[in-house]
């Protein structure tokens, strides 16, 4: 077989594999705050955030394009093993930051390895600076900020509509009825999670492109190709299933303690931040515009407080993972530079740390079942008609059963 | 390099906007649902003057929940066909 097929391989391999860590690295955008308010139980929120992922990713190619042909500048000549060396610097700062519960954002790995790789393989000119200040990193500041600003104004006004006196509730006995902002939250979280899979799915099929180009699989004018779309569709909705638990428990409690009411309007503000974002092709961090609605909520409820430790951490992780990808990345880059046999040694190691992080993390196992433990206040969660009456007949079997043997034992007496 | 602010100002203007104006429809429809849901029991017992307000906040409550529904599903229309437009 052919090695230049093997290396293109090897791309589409690790690029689907980087995917998949997007995804549960980043189900905790669209699904931590409906988990922490009680909304949607974890398993069902993990599964309706991978169904509307993989939609979202066949709507649009405007950000694949921004990575695909914006990233280098013209001329450069851009190698299978450069993007599958940048990809590695992705993969294991995502998985790093996984494993430390912190929501660091996945597209900045992504870019941060790529630029690495290419500086390695072909110096600094060889990156497209303009483009990637416009389209990353401006899109970086601008973005969480305007979200935040969002999700504060929306949970005023959430309050201020749903208000009543102390001298009004007592006189007549109306609550506010604030729990309802939980059936608001089925559908914002369905809007974020669709807008993570139009902007953070086609982040994949752009890079999967670009290798396909770099190994001369197709031309450069080529769109992006339908396969590519499925099965990076199929990787990003797989990885959110798989559920990002550290993450989603950072972003549902760790942050700010989040009521119904706010988890609406951040989500609200986070899908609508990420779908104007995707329109204008800027390739934006659904993580970091995420986090900034969660904080922009917890400021906007009087009495809130955000956990401005927590926010510090994140925020330095931010900081740092540009450059710290990167770094990974031009290294990986200098043992692909090798050949196939340095290819073949940064792919195993890519493995062995990846292994070596998930068998770390199984010895302090977060999962669906105590990703909520440490939620303050953790409402109960809204039952469907099915669950409750499911629930009502396995007590009044139980209760049945109880009856029968206290009859049984009577009798015996 | 040159960077057109316009396209971020939009954005801005467009995410604050758009969250905004859900959040205001949709609260006013928890708060009307609300109402309606405390004037039940009064309406239950015969008062024509609850029954009446209960019937009017719950049609109201449930017209701003579908224009809430309505907003969001063709907010996600014109931003995707604005995508699919794009050259």
């Amino acid at each position: 077989m052919d090695s230049a097929f093997l290396v293109v391989a090897a791309v589409v391999a690790i690029a689907l594999f980087f995917d998949f860590t997007n995804g549960f690295h980043d189900t905790a955008n669209a699904m931590a705050t409906p988990i922490a308010t009680g909304a949607l139980r974890p398993k069902t929120a993990v599964a309706i955030a991978a169904i509307m992922n993989l939609v979202g990713a066949f709507l649009g190619t405007a950000v694949a394009k921004t990575i695909s042909t914006g990233m280098f500048n013209e001329g450069v000549n851009v190698l299978p093993q450069m993007v599958f060396a940048g990809l590695t610097g992705a993969v294991v700062w995502n998985l790093l930051t996984w494993f430390l519960g912190l929501p660091s954002s996945s597209s900045h790995a992504l870019f941060g390895g790529l630029v690495g790789a290419g500086i390695a393989y072909s110096g600094f000119a060889s990156i497209n600076f303009a483009n990637m200040v416009e389209k990353v990193v401006i899109p970086a500041l601008f973005a969480p900020f305007i979200a935040a600003v969002a999700a504060f104004v929306a949970t005023r006004l959430a309050y201020v509509i749903t208000m009543r006196s102390d001298a009004q509730r007592a006189a007549t006995g109306i609550a506010t009825g604030r729990g309802k902002y939980r059936y608001g939250q089925w559908f914002s979280s369905s809007l974020v999670a669709l807008a993570h899979g139009t902007n953070d799915g086609q982040k994949t099929m752009g890079v999967i492109t670009l290798g396909l180009i770099a190994g001369g699989v197709i031309s450069a004018d080529a769109g992006v190709p339908l396969w590519v779309m499925v099965s990076a569709a199929i990787a990003i909705a797989a990885g959110t299933y798989a559920g990002g638990w550290r993450i989603i428990r950072t972003m549902g409690s760790g942050l700010a303690e989040i009521k119904p009411a706010q988890g609406f309007a951040a989500e609200t503000s986070t899908g609508s931040a990420i779908l104007a974002s995707s329109i204008f092709g800027f390739a934006l961090s659904t993580t970091q515009v995420a986090s900034g609605s969660v904080i922009g909520a917890g400021l906007g409820r009087r009495g809130g407080a955000v956990r401005w430790s927590k926010a510090g951490q994140i925020v330095l992780a931010w900081f740092f993972t540009l450059p710290a990808s990167a770094l990974v990345g031009a290294a990986s880059a200098w043992l692909t530079h090798i050949g196939t046999v340095g290819l073949i040694i940064d792919g195993v190691l890519m493995i062995a740390v990846s292994i070596a992080i998930f068998q770390v993390s199984r010895r302090n196992k977060v999962n669906h079942h105590n990703v909520r433990s440490e939620v303050e206040g953790a409402a109960k969660t809204v039952a469907s008609p099915r669950q409750v009456r499911k629930e009502a007949e396995a007590a009044a079997a139980a209760a049945k059963k109880a009856a029968k043997k206290s009859t049984k034992k009577g009798g015996k007496k | 390099m040159n960077i057109d602010w316009n396209k971020f100002e939009m954005v801005a203007i467009g995410a604050i906007g758009f969250t905004s104006f859900m959040v205001v429809v949709y609260s006013f429809g928890v708060r009307f649902l609300t109402n309606a849901q405390n004037q039940e029991a009064a309406a239950k017992k015969g008062d024509a003057k609850a029954a009446r307000s209960e019937l009017a906040n719950r049609i109201a409550a449930y017209a701003l929940f579908a224009l809430s529904a309505a907003v969001l599903a063709y907010g996600v229309f014109i931003m995707f066909e604005t995508m699919y437009t794009k050259k």
